[in-house]
C-alpha cells in the first residue's frame, strides 16, 4: 500500500493537469474482470475549488530532468521528490475503484532519465494494470512528448485517451519557457496517433485504439498571446489532430525567481471565456474569426456569443417558428438541446413566449433576439441591449500597459526589443 | 375540486385512466392514499386496482404511446415530487385521448412536466452513480448507505451489478429503509431495518484515509469556489461521503 506521504506528493504535482473527464469511452464489463466505461462519463466527487474529482489523477514521479519555468516540479525548484511503483499504483485504482471513489486512473509523470524510459513505465503501468489485476474501467495516460514512436502507439492500445500537452500557445513561448520541449516533439505523436485513429478514413475511427480520442491543454495568461491566436490553433487542433477536447488552464504562478513570467495569476472569467467560445467552435458552427473581438480578444462583459449576436443585430430577430437550426444556433439563451427540442415542438403546434418559457429557452437573453409569431418583446436598441445583457462583476479596471500588443510583449520578453 | 385517491404505482395510474374514461371525469388532483389531510370541500374518489383494468389500459397506452411508455411513467413515479402521481395520469390521459404518441408535443404542459420529473429523477441517478460509497465489509460484501430525494434504488443498482461483475453489494436507502442486494449477478429491493450493523475488513479505514488526502490534495486552494462546488455536489448528500467530513 502507498503511504499518505508519497500519495499527496504525487497529486499534488498532478493537480495542475486540467483535464479529468471520463467520458467518451463505452466498454461492457467482461466477465472475471472489474469495470466498466460509461460513455457519459461520471464525475465522484467535487474539490473545494469546483473541479470534479472523476479520475485518480497522480504522477508517477515528480523527479523531472527538466526546467519548464512554470513548473512546480521543475528540476531546480526544491521540492520533495517520490516515485510510486506500478503495483502501488494499481493497488491503489482497484481498491479506490472498488469503493466507487473513482472512475479510472489519469498517469502522468514527470520525465525520469529520458523520455523513452518514462513513457515506458507508463505505458507497463497501464498494461499491468489491465492484465494482471483485470481492470476494465477508464484509463488516461499522458503522452511524452520525444519517446519512441512504438511505445505511444502500444500505449493507444491500452489506454481510452491519451493526452500530449501543448503547454504554451505558441512556439516563440515555448522556447522561452520550457526550453527542453519543441514543438515537433509535441506535435508529432498527436499526428501519430491521429493517423493510427482512422488509418482507414478520416470518417471511420478504430473503436479498439483510443477509444476515447486525445486531448491536449495550454497554459493561458503566462505568455502574451491573444484570445484570437488561441482560438484559431484550438480551432486548427479539432480539424487536423481531431482532438476531443482542448483544455485551458489559467495560468497560476508556482516559481516567483524569473522575470519571464507574470506575477500575478490570469483572471479564471478569461479561462471561462475560451471554454465558451470552445464550445461556440465544436457545437455552435461558429469559426474562431467570428467570435473574437476586434482587438483580438474576447470580451469580459458578454459571454462570446452574446458579444457576436449584438454585434450582428441586422441578423435578428429570427423567428422561432421558422428559422433554419444553424440561425437558431446563434441565438443567445439557446443551446444546442434547446434548439433541437423547439425543432420538435414546433412541428406539432405553433410556439408563443409560454412554450418557450416551457422549453428552457433563457428569456432573459434571448427575448431580444427572436420574434414570435411576428411579436417582438426586447429592446431594439443596440446600446440598451449591452447595457442589459452585461454581467455586472466582470468590469475591471487596471492600468495600462506599454506592451499590451502581444507582439511587442514577446519581442520585449526574449530581448528582442 | 375532484380528487382521485389511488396507490402510487402503475396500476393505480391505470385504475384512474379507466375510472376518468368511463365515467368522463377529469381530476384536478391525483393523490396517494394515505398521504393527505382530507378537507370537506373536494370531492374525493377512490380507486381500487383491478388487474383486468389495469391490463387493458397499459395495452391501450403501449399501442398508443409506443413500447417505451410504460417504463417511463414507472420512472416519473420514483420522483419525490408531490405532483408525481398527477404529472404521469396527465401525460397518459393525454397519450389516450390524442390516441398517438404525445413525447414530441414538447410545448405541452403535460408534456414537458412530464420529461422534467423523469428528467429530474434520471440525473439524480446519474449524480449518486457517482456519489456512491462502497465500505468493504469484514466477509467481502460492499455496503453503501444513502439517501436519495427520489426512489432511485431500484434503478441505481443495475449500474453497479453491471461494474462490480461477481462482487456482491448492498445499497441501502436509509430514508426510505429498504435496500438493494446484490449477489454479483442480480439484484434484489428488500425492506429493511432501521440501523445496519457493519463490520469493516482491516484495510478499509486505511483506504479511506488515503482517500481524504487525496482529495484534500488534489484541490488548489488558490482557485477556491464554494459556489460551484456546492451547486454540483449538495450538502445534504455530503453526510455519506467520507472525504467532506472535517
Amino acid at each position: 500500500m502507498i503511504d499518505e506521504k508519497r500519495l499527496v506528493i504525487l497529486t499534488e504535482g498532478a493537480k495542475y493537469d486540467v483535464s479529468c473527464s471520463s467520458s467518451g469511452s463505452k466498454r461492457k464489463n467482461k466477465f472475471g474482470e472489474i469495470g466498466n466505461a460509461s460513455f457519459a462519463g461520471i464525475c465522484h466527487s467535487y474539490t473545494q475549488d469546483g473541479r470534479c474529482i472523476s479520475l485518480l489523477k497522480m504522477l508517477m514521479s515528480n523527479d523531472c530532468i527538466y526546467d519548464c519555468k512554470y513548473c512546480v516540479n521543475r528540476a531546480t525548484n526544491d521540492v520533495p521528490r517520490a516515485t510510486a511503483t506500478p503495483d502501488e499504483i494499481c493497488e491503489l485504482v482497484m481498491a479506490f475503484y472498488k469503493r466507487n471513489y473513482i472512475e479510472g486512473l489519469f498517469l502522468s509523470s514527470a520525465i525520469v532519465k529520458n523520455p523513452n524510459h518514462t513513457m515506458e513505465m507508463l505505458y507497463l503501468t497501464a498494461l499491468k494494470l489491465r492484465k494482471d489485476y483485470h481492470f476494465n474501467g477508464y484509463i488516461h495516460l499522458k503522452g511524452i512528448p520525444s519517446a519512441d514512436k512504438a511505445l505511444i502507439e502500444a500505449a493507444g492500445r491500452v489506454a481510452d485517451r491519451m493526452s500530449f500537452n501543448i503547454e504554451l500557445p505558441s512556439e516563440t513561448s515555448l522556447k522561452l519557457l520550457a526550453p527542453q520541449k519543441n514543438k515537433t516533439a509535441i506535435i508529432e505523436p498527436m499526428k501519430t496517433l491521429a493517423l493510427d485513429k482512422y488509418y482507414e478514413s478520416p470518417l471511420k475511427r478504430r473503436r479498439d485504439f483510443l477509444p476515447a480520442g486525445q486531448t491536449t491543454q495550454m497554459i493561458i495568461g503566462a505568455s502574451p498571446e491573444s484570445d484570437a491566436h488561441i482560438l484559431k490553433l484550438t480551432e486548427h487542433l479539432y480539424s487536423i489532430y481531431k482532438l476531443k477536447r482542448v483544455y485551458y488552464s489559467s495560468y497560476m504562478p508556482t516559481n516567483f525567481d524569473t522575470s519571464l513570467l507574470p506575477y500575478s495569476p490570469a483572471p479564471k472569467i478569461r479561462e471561462h471565456r475560451l471554454y465558451q467560445a470552445d464550445w461556440l467552435l465544436r457545437f455552435y458552427g461558429f469559426t474562431a474569426d467570428e467570435i473574437t473581438g476586434n482587438d483580438g480578444n474576447l470580451a469580459c462583459e458578454y459571454d462570446p456569443k452574446c458579444a457576436w449576436a449584438i454585434k450582428h443585430l441586422e441578423l435578428f430577430p429570427v423567428e422561432i417558428n421558422t428559422a433554419p437550426l444553424d440561425m437558431l444556433l446563434r441565438v443567445p439563451g439557446i443551446g444546442v438541446k434547446t434548439a433541437s427540442r423547439i425543432l420538435i415542438a414546433r412541428k406539432h403546434t405553433k410556439l408563443d413566449f409560454e412554450a418557450l418559457k416551457r422549453l428552457r429557452v433563457v428569456m432573459k437573453r434571448a427575448m431580444h433576439f427572436i420574434t414570435c409569431g411576428g411579436k417582438f418583446i426586447g429592446c431594439k436598441n443596440e446600446y440598451d441591449i449591452s447595457r442589459l445583457l452585461a454581467s455586472g462583476e466582470s468590469f475591471t479596471f487596471r492600468q495600462l500597459s506599454m506592451f499590451d500588443n502581444s507582439d511587442a510583449a514577446i519581442s520585449a520578453l526574449n530581448g528582442e526589443l | 375540486m375532484t380528487v382521485f385517491v389511488t396507490e402510487k404505482s402503475l396500476a393505480g395510474i391505470c385504475g384512474g385512466l379507466f375510472y376518468s374514461f368511463t365515467e368522463r371525469i377529469m381530476p384536478d388532483c391525483v393523490f396517494e392514499c394515505g398521504n393527505r389531510t382530507q378537507n370537506f370541500t373536494d370531492k374525493y374518489i377512490i380507486i381500487k386496482n383491478d388487474d383486468e383494468k389495469t391490463d387493458r389500459v397499459c395495452r391501450a397506452l403501449k399501442k398508443f404511446g409506443g413500447a417505451k411508455i410504460l417504463g417511463y411513467i414507472e420512472i416519473c413515479l420514483l420522483s419525490c415530487s408531490e405532483n408525481a402521481l398527477k404529472t404521469a395520469f396527465d401525460y397518459a390521459y393525454l397519450t389516450l385521448s390524442e390516441r398517438k404518441d404525445v413525447s414530441s408535443f414538447l410545448a405541452n404542459n403535460s408534456v414537458s412536466e412530464f420529461y422534467y420529473t423523469i428528467k429530474k429523477v434520471l440525473n439524480e441517478k446519474h449524480r449518486f452513480t457517482g456519489f456512491i460509497r462502497f465500505k468493504e465489509t469484514a466477509s467481502g460484501i460492499l455496503y453503501a448507505p444513502y439517501s436519495p430525494d427520489n426512489d432511485i434504488t431500484g434503478i441505481l443498482c443495475p449500474h453497479f451489478v453491471k461494474r462490480l461483475s461477481c462482487t456482491p453489494f448492498i445499497i441501502h436507502d436509509v430514508k426510505r429503509n429498504i435496500a438493494g442486494v446484490s449477489d454479483g449477478k442480480s439484484f434484489k429491493i428488500m425492506a429493511t431495518e432501521t440501523d445496519a450493523i457493519i463490520n469493516l475488513s482491516a484495510d478499509e479505514k486505511k483506504w479511506e484515509t488515503l482517500w481524504k488526502n487525496y482529495y484534500k490534495a488534489v484541490n488548489i486552494k488558490e482557485r477556491r469556489n464554494k459556489k460551484q462546488q456546492n451547486n454540483l455536489m449538495p450538502l445534504r448528500y455530503r453526510k455519506f461521503l467520507p472525504e467532506t467530513y472535517e
